[in-house]
């Protein structure tokens, strides 16, 4: 059994776009509320939203994040309200593909889809070798990192 | 060793394709003017700075795209996008088919449109498509599945125009032609579909039969329809070749359009012989394979690979090209007594009375259109016996054989249809049981799905309950 630690460097930088979107439409609202007076508490329950998610939700969220290399099969276990778990057997995967931001790849990390037939599951940024190793152990069926 | 292609520049073209119409065309409108008449609009350096983006942007996507085959690790990497970065590696054991399209565009560039498909992605696109040379496109499916010794089987015009004849309807020729027309008279700026309906309704008026005129004119409709199907049908298998390899089948199709798919004997779900009602006045059968994830342009997941043959024909192809597929254990049959053969006879039967009712209460309410009721009732009676002629068809050749590989045959609507799947390729099986089934006769109907994206399915019905729970055990280890 293997275990695949999410790093920290993601936290921050889902922190960062959340912060990012968050402050850019509290922006908005603030820019708008002299003709639409209700934007103010729009743009205050953004702003609360934003620093909930920011400083409770992710860390909780990459905190229960787990994703296990067991036998024959990935096991993807997360969520914080709603606790899902992915078992995808290797047989099952057809392939692998990374997707990176600029930003993403200034701090060394990609985000990983594992496509299935009917489905597919998105692994959030991890370290680029921890991705490369699942991506290229694809091609020999099994994660052996 | 790794071997890198870069993508074929008229992608930029295809990337730009979308905003041809809403840019370019203005522009050009642009130009002319200024030239013609030394004036140009406000909104002109606008248009021409958003475009000059939107081709820097397609420019980059081109730039960025690669497609790196790996011959060692047998696996293919396909890298695009310059900002947001994607890389994708497949294994090619994964790969279920590869597709090389080449239009007449194509043809003066001498490029193709390479697509990628896996059993992966969303349903009815391909997961990879881009344009590359042809010389690369080439070398790519060498790479990908090695140059060995190929068999080539070329089918006589003759044999596809009887498979187009045969495999044509009047609804797939409404469904290809009325678009096609009002395109054409859409950029010719005529109205093309009134002028056929105007004449359409001439010609009928003048033909005198029994019938009304009416009658006339819907036959009219049917047989134009009919022929678009032919034609299309007949140029898309024109050229049909199929090239055979010991572990890969290479199929090229189409006249101006042309398709070559490629996909390895192990990426195959399952085969079909379907026979459509023309067919079997000829007595003849097709044989489809059906690939996991193959499925552009909204097409399905079949490939035709023998557009027409004999009984015995069929057969010696499938144990020459396929012998891995075929299953000689007994399968499973409706017991051949008078009562299922009633039992299979009951729909047709019941279908016939209500027309025969229908068509006679119809007469009597409506005296004035008596000659229009019987032409329908004529067009419905020969569904219900082609639908009898099918219900015996499934009582005396309906069956299931549950092996190493799975073999079914029965109907599918109009068609009559068998299966070869092997075992592990079996989605799912569904026993379903009406109250005559579980009440009286302890039967069941089976269906069957294959694991693909858009998965091909066959039913057969009225078989042994416990006799088929039995084999379902044994073949699949079920205790």
């Amino acid at each position: 059994m293997k275990k695949t630690a999410i790093p920290k460097k993601t936290l921050y930088l889902w922190q960062f776009r959340v912060f990012l979107i968050g402050g850019l439409l509290c922006l908005l609202c603030l820019d708008y509320r002299k003709n639409l007076q209700f934007l103010n508490i729009v743009a205050i329950a953004l702003a609360v939203l934003a620093l909930f998610i920011i400083i409770w939700y992710l860390p909780k969220f990459f905190n229960g994040y787990e994703i296990v290399f067991k036998g024959d099969a990935v096991i993807i276990n997360y969520g914080v309200f709603i606790k899902f778990t992915h078992i995808m057997p290797y047989s099952r995967l057809i392939y692998a593909q990374s997707f990176a931001t600029p930003l993403a790849r200034v701090l060394k990390i990609t985000a990983v889809t594992l496509k299935a037939a009917r489905g597919w599951v998105v692994l959030p940024e991890l370290q680029n070798n921890d991705a490369f190793n699942i991506i290229n152990s694809l091609s020999g069926e099994k994660y052996n990192a | 060793m790794l071997k890198k292609f870069k993508a074929h520049p008229l992608m930029i073209i295809t990337f730009l394709k979308p905003f041809l119409i809403v840019l370019l065309f203005p522009i050009v409108n642009g130009v002319i003017q200024y030239i013609k008449y030394q004036t140009y609009d406000s909104i002109l350096g606008a248009e021409l700075f958003l475009f000059g983006i939107i081709t820097a942007i397609a420019f980059f996507r081109w730039y960025s795209f690669s497609l790196i085959c790996d011959t060692v690790n047998k696996t293919v990497t396909v890298k695009k996008g310059l900002i947001f970065k994607r890389i994708a590696t497949i294994s090619v054991s994964k790969i279920s088919s590869v597709q090389a399209e080449r239009t007449p565009i194509d043809d003066i560039f001498r490029s193709v449109t390479y697509r990628i498909n896996t059993e992966a992605g969303i349903t009815s696109r391909p997961d990879f498509e881009f344009k590359l040379s042809i010389k690369n496109s080439k070398t790519v499916s060498d790479l990908l599945y090695g140059k060995h010794e190929t068999k080539t089987v070329k089918f006589s015009a003759i044999r596809i125009a009887i498979l187009a004849a045969t495999t044509s309807s009047a609804f797939t020729g409404i469904i290809i032609g009325v678009p096609l027309l009002n395109s054409a008279g859409k950029l010719l700026g005529l109205a093309i579909s009134d002028m056929l309906f105007d004449e359409i309704n001439n010609v009928s008026s003048k033909i005198q039969t029994y019938f009304p005129p009416v009658v006339n004119t819907i036959s009219l409709i049917i047989l134009i329809a009919y022929f678009f199907s032919f034609v299309y049908s007949f140029l898309k298998f024109v050229r049909f070749k199929l090239f055979l390899q010991d572990e890969k089948l290479e199929i090229h199709t189409g006249f101006f359009v042309r398709l070559r798919t490629a996909f390895t004997k192990s990426a195959i779900n399952d085969i079909k012989v379907e026979q459509t009602p023309l067919m079997l006045l000829l007595k003849r059968f097709a044989m489809k394979v059906s690939v996991g994830g193959y499925g552009s342009n909204g097409k399905g997941e079949g490939e035709l690979i023998i557009p027409l043959g004999d009984d015995s024909e069929i057969k010696r192809q499938l144990e020459d090209y396929f012998p891995f597929l075929t299953n000689k254990k007994d399968g499973i049959k409706a017991t051949q007594t008078r009562v299922t053969e009633s039992r299979f006879l009951f729909w047709p039967a019941i279908y016939l009375l209500v027309t025969v009712a229908a068509a006679i209460i119809l007469s009597l309410l409506f005296s004035e259109f008596t000659r229009f009721i019987f032409f329908l009732t004529i067009i419905a009676l020969a569904f219900i016996f082609y639908r009898a002629y099918l219900a015996v068809f499934e009582f005396k050749k309906g069956t299931v054989s549950l092996g190493d590989n799975i073999f079914c045959r029965s109907n599918k609507f109009l068609r009559t249809c068998e299966i070869y799947c092997p075992k592990e390729r079996i989605g799912e099986i569904k026993l379903v049981r009406f109250p005559p089934d579980y009440l009286f006769y302890n039967t069941c109907r089976v269906r069957i799905s294959v694991r693909s994206e858009r998965a091909d399915s066959i039913r057969v019905r009225l078989l042994d309950y416990e006799k088929v729970k039995e084999e379902i055990n044994k073949c699949f280890n079920i205790e």
